[in-house]
């Protein structure tokens, strides 16, 4: 799930594959906007197949924590 | 749409019923389903809700009903029924948290509270604090109650649902209203750090609607993707998709804006510049991986294949990004309005070509004046004045009716606007959204361990702190991190997202300040990450 989440966030971020960890921050290291976010969000219900509750995002703040949420929907 | 019949927001929906009949107006996503509503469906479920409001209204001033929840035909028709008879909407931010959302009911006078069955959780609370609400009205139930009895055991007396009102009223015509009815108190965040409620009139709206010219058509299609209490979406997504008889799409997350784009295939959208930086970094993404394909031809699949024009407002359009979408082959338009003024002062014509750095030409009938630097503007879309509250609506507007924008620029020969600063400390967020940083400090200040505080625009917003030497001065360091971290991330929790300071820098020296002690906000700050 770490290289999905890494080919995705590429796409909104100048940065090598590699510098994005489980502990990265989306905003402070990654440099991700809120609606950045959002997409990324979008992309992942996609990709897994899951449905994002849009209360539980502000929750959200690492690609770990953001992993963490898509397999606990996808039960 | 022959303007010279439609003074107040009843004409223009009748009118535009009357021209468009069952034409798709609304189409909004049910499910895996597309639900469409005609003009005349739109106009009649509205005048079913105006003859709700006015039996609680009861013959006598008209009443104030406040209206939450995400973009949705309910929402629209809540809101419209609630103005066409000469009543207030009170549309609130769906971020707002439940104290915000007490405080605007009980401070708008509210009586009528249409909301999302989302929202559902809070209404006991809500009943506890807000005495003046007597109806509570839910207006998009996703799934219908179990049983009726165990629905009248949780709904008390007066609980309606929305589809209950559509049933039982009549889509009778409204009596015609004074182009002067209050149609809506819409809530602004000000610099003092609390929200300001902007009185706009039945005519403020129906100015601005028809203040530019040529902007739609019946075959348009736009999909509306800003938050619907927003006065930039009300007014030009809604008001003048019923002008021009164009279809409205409602996109039901901004998490699925690329799903919706290729759904609804929209000619229009009015978009905040960080949605147009968003979008414009997936079609680079894409460019990228496919070089053979013109970035052109992707952009042209990324919006759906039919999209020509962008407008864009409610913060600052970098003209890099302009051109960008230019040679994309989208019009990417900048303009420039605010709440007070229903919201547009300045937009770019369609046909307008070269300058990228105005924020548009002067909208018809609107005059602008330049009074130590400050714009200043007066046309028929400026406000009546602040709710209840005298003593902003004087710092805004002028005895002779010449509105504040509290912004610094100047107007060419060719009635362009240039801004060039912003009088207000008001943070105006990449997403449009905006923070009054005195509100947060407020916040910060109460803690003991802070001994001053300044809250900015730093990409996110920052708070940079310096620590009270009595409290913290034999502290290690990491202690002190982690109590700070601590104390922002409880504040936060209290916030709506769009107000969580995202990042805080820790100081080793006092803030600028001025003779008076205030805080200097242009002041370089150097603050350490923490």
């Amino acid at each position: 799930m770490l290289d999905k989440m890494r080919s995705i966030i590429c796409n909104y971020v100048d940065i090598s594959p590699e510098d994005i960890t489980e502990d990265s921050n989306l905003t402070d290291d990654l440099g991700l906007s809120s609606y950045d976010i959002m997409c990324v969000l979008g992309e992942l219900e996609e990709e897994f197949g899951v449905i994002v509750d849009e209360a539980e995002i502000v929750d959200i703040h690492t690609i770990g924590e953001a992993m963490t949420y898509s397999k606990s929907l996808q039960g | 749409m022959d303007k010279t019949k439609i003074s107040i927001i009843l004409d223009l929906a009748r009118e535009s019923a009357r021209e468009n009949g069952d034409r798709v107006y609304i189409r909004e996503k049910a499910g895996k389903d597309i639900r469409d509503k005609s003009f005349n469906d739109f106009y009649r479920d509205a005048c079913r809700v105006c003859g709700f409001v006015n039996e609680v209204r009861g013959g006598g001033e008209p009443v104030h009903a406040a209206v939450i929840g995400p973009s949705s035909y309910a929402w629209i028709i809540s809101y419209f029924g609630t103005v066409f008879a000469g009543n207030t909407a009170v549309p609130l931010d769906a971020l707002l948290n439940t104290e915000g959302i007490v405080e605007l009911l009980n401070r708008s006078d509210s009586s009528i509270f249409f909301y999302d069955a989302r929202y559902e959780k809070l209404i006991p609370l809500l009943k506890q604090n807000c005495p003046g609400v007597v109806k509570y009205v839910c207006i998009n139930r996703s799934a219908p109650a179990e049983s009726p009895a165990e629905s009248s055991a949780e709904s008390p007396a007066g609980d309606l649902e929305l589809t209950e009102i559509l049933e039982k009223y009549a889509p009778n015509e409204p009596a015609p209203v004074s182009p002067d009815a209050l149609a809506a108190i819409s809530y602004t965040s000000g610099t003092t750090g609390k929200s300001k409620g902007v009185m706009l009139l039945n005519r403020n709206f129906i100015d601005n609607t028809m203040c530019c010219d040529n902007e739609s058509d019946a075959d348009g299609v736009v999909l509306s993707v800003l938050p619907i209490h927003h006065i930039y979406c009300f007014t030009c997504d809604i008001l003048l998709t019923m002008r021009y008889g164009s279809q409205l799409c409602l996109n039901d997350s901004l998490m699925h804006i690329p799903q919706n784009l290729k759904l609804f295939q929209p000619t229009i959208k009015l978009v905040v510049p960080m949605i147009a930086k968003t979008i414009y970094k997936q079609i680079k993404a894409a460019a990228a991986a496919k070089p053979e394909i013109p970035a052109a031809a992707i952009a042209h699949a990324v919006f759906g294949g039919r999209l020509k024009l962008m407008y864009s407002g409610g913060a600052y359009l970098s003209p890099e990004l302009q051109k960008a979408y230019n040679d994309m082959g989208i019009r990417l338009l900048q303009g420039y309005g605010m709440t007070e003024c229903a919201p547009r002062i300045a937009c770019k014509p369609i046909d307008c070509v070269g300058l990228l750095e105005d924020v548009g030409t002067l909208v018809s009938g609107c005059s602008v004046k330049i009074e130590d630097g400050e714009i200043l503007v007066k046309s028929h879309s400026v406000m009546a004045g602040y709710y209840k509250d005298p003593e902003e609506t004087e710092k805004s507007l002028t005895p002779d009716g010449w509105l504040r924008t509290g912004d610094l620029g100047y107007v060419d020969e060719e009635n362009r606007l240039f801004l060039t600063g912003r009088k207000k400390n008001l943070i105006i967020l990449s997403g449009g959204e905006n923070v009054s940083p005195e509100e947060l400090e407020n916040k910060l200040d109460e803690l003991d361990f802070v001994a001053e505080v300044m809250v900015y625009d730093d990409d996110v917003l920052c708070a940079e702190i310096f620590p009270n030497p009595d409290v913290c001065g034999i502290m290690p360091e990491e202690e002190l991190v982690k109590q700070l971290k601590d104390a922002v991330a409880g504040i936060n929790k209290t916030l709506p997202a769009s107000k969580m300071m995202r990042r805080i820098r820790l100081r080793d020296a006092e803030f600028e300040k001025t003779t008076s002690k205030k805080l200097i906000r242009s002041q370089s700050v150097h603050g350490k990450a923490i």
